[in-house]
């Protein structure tokens, strides 16, 4: 046992890693998916200047957001979610003063630092190099 | 928590001292610092992303390690093979120049050794981990026991028996030694508590070395 012992170290490693690498790119896949419909909600009830549905939507938002937020942090760089966090609080802000237009560009960037995230995590050629 | 990591990791990949170390072992050692050090500095990045890449490394540094020792071939390709520099007390410059091992280095090496005379060397071959070894001629080695004719005992492996006070158990069992055997050797050093023992040590050549406390002091 003792001879394969570093063998085993290292195919262990390995396994942890790569299978522990896939969970947790599924994960981040799976939840800014679930960020970005809600989001799409809350774009489109803006489009339609529906006031109470985009907060009703915001505060639905705002609560799958505060779930992965701390999940999200283990394994993304926290400067990003910084950003996204900025990002949705103005969004908040301009929905709840019904700026439309200002709405329409905040959630705009908030979906596009959401989709990143994930794609920024994944094991590409683009990433790596 | 990356501190403890890194001390696990250190201990998990050997022995080796940072000058003996093998290329790719200083490589993956500096690496893995400066992965360490990254979380640390910028709260940015997120612990994780430092623990995986010194996990990688250690996992790397072992299974290299392990072909190293399986393979000859992956040996010379990793850590290189050793070269000679003299040969029968000849200079080989060839392989001076190659290694970029200037001369003034090289008789600097050689008289820490204590072989002022190049003529004095049988062999001088610098290791893979950058050290020098030195085989003298026969006629400039010093005299062995063995050159003499002498008959000697072999030494034994030296245990380490009272440190502090303290009795160590494991080490005396090692010895062959019984604590009441321990208890009336002391006691022939007219030491009536083996608790004012310093240290006390099974020799090489068998027998028990005693330091008291406070026996240097004055």
């Amino acid at each position: 046992m003792r001879k394969w012992s570093g063998w085993l170290l290292v195919l262990a490693i390995a396994a942890i890693v790569t299978t522990g690498g896939i969970l947790s790119q599924r994960y981040l896949d799976r939840s800014a998916y679930d960020l970005a419909s809600q989001l799409e909600r809350v774009q489109q009830a803006v489009d339609h200047r529906d006031w109470r549905e985009s907060a009703d939507s915001f505060v639905a938002l705002e609560k799958r957001w505060n779930r992965v937020h701390s999940n999200w942090a283990l394994i993304t760089d926290h400067m990003e979610l910084d950003n996204l966090e900025l990002s949705l609080v103005r969004l908040q802000e301009f929905i709840e003063s019904r700026d439309e237009v200002n709405a329409r560009v905040e959630a705009g960037e908030a979906m596009d630092m959401i989709r990143h995230i994930p794609e920024r995590e994944r094991l590409t050629w683009r990433n790596v190099f | 928590m990356l501190y403890i990591l890194l001390v696990i990791v250190m201990r998990l990949m050997g022995k080796r001292q940072i000058g003996q170390l093998q290329p790719f072992e200083l490589v993956i050692t500096i690496v893995i610092a400066e992965l360490a050090v990254l979380p640390m500095n910028n709260l940015g990045i997120p612990i994780t992303n430092g623990v995986i890449g010194i996990l990688m490394l250690m996992a790397a540094e072992v299974f290299i390690s392990l072909l190293v020792l399986k393979s000859e071939r992956v040996r010379a390709l990793v850590c290189g093979t050793p070269t000679m520099l003299i040969n029968n007390g000849r200079l080989l410059p060839e392989a001076m120049q190659r290694l970029r091992v200037n001369l003034n280095d090289l008789l600097e090496q050689l008289r820490s050794k204590e072989y002022p005379n190049v003529s004095d060397i049988a062999f001088a071959v610098l290791e893979n981990n950058g050290a020098l070894s030195v085989i003298p001629k026969a006629d400039a080695q010093p005299p062995t026991a063995r050159d003499l004719g002498r008959t000697v005992t072999q030494p034994l492996f030296p245990v380490t028996l009272i440190v502090d006070g303290n009795v160590n158990l494991k080490n005396l069992k090692l010895a062959g030694i019984g604590v009441d055997t321990l208890i009336a050797q002391a006691r022939l050093q007219q030491i009536p508590d083996i608790r004012d023992v310093f240290f006390a040590q099974l020799t090489t050549r068998g027998q028990i070395d005693w330091h008291l406390r406070g026996e240097g002091d004055s």
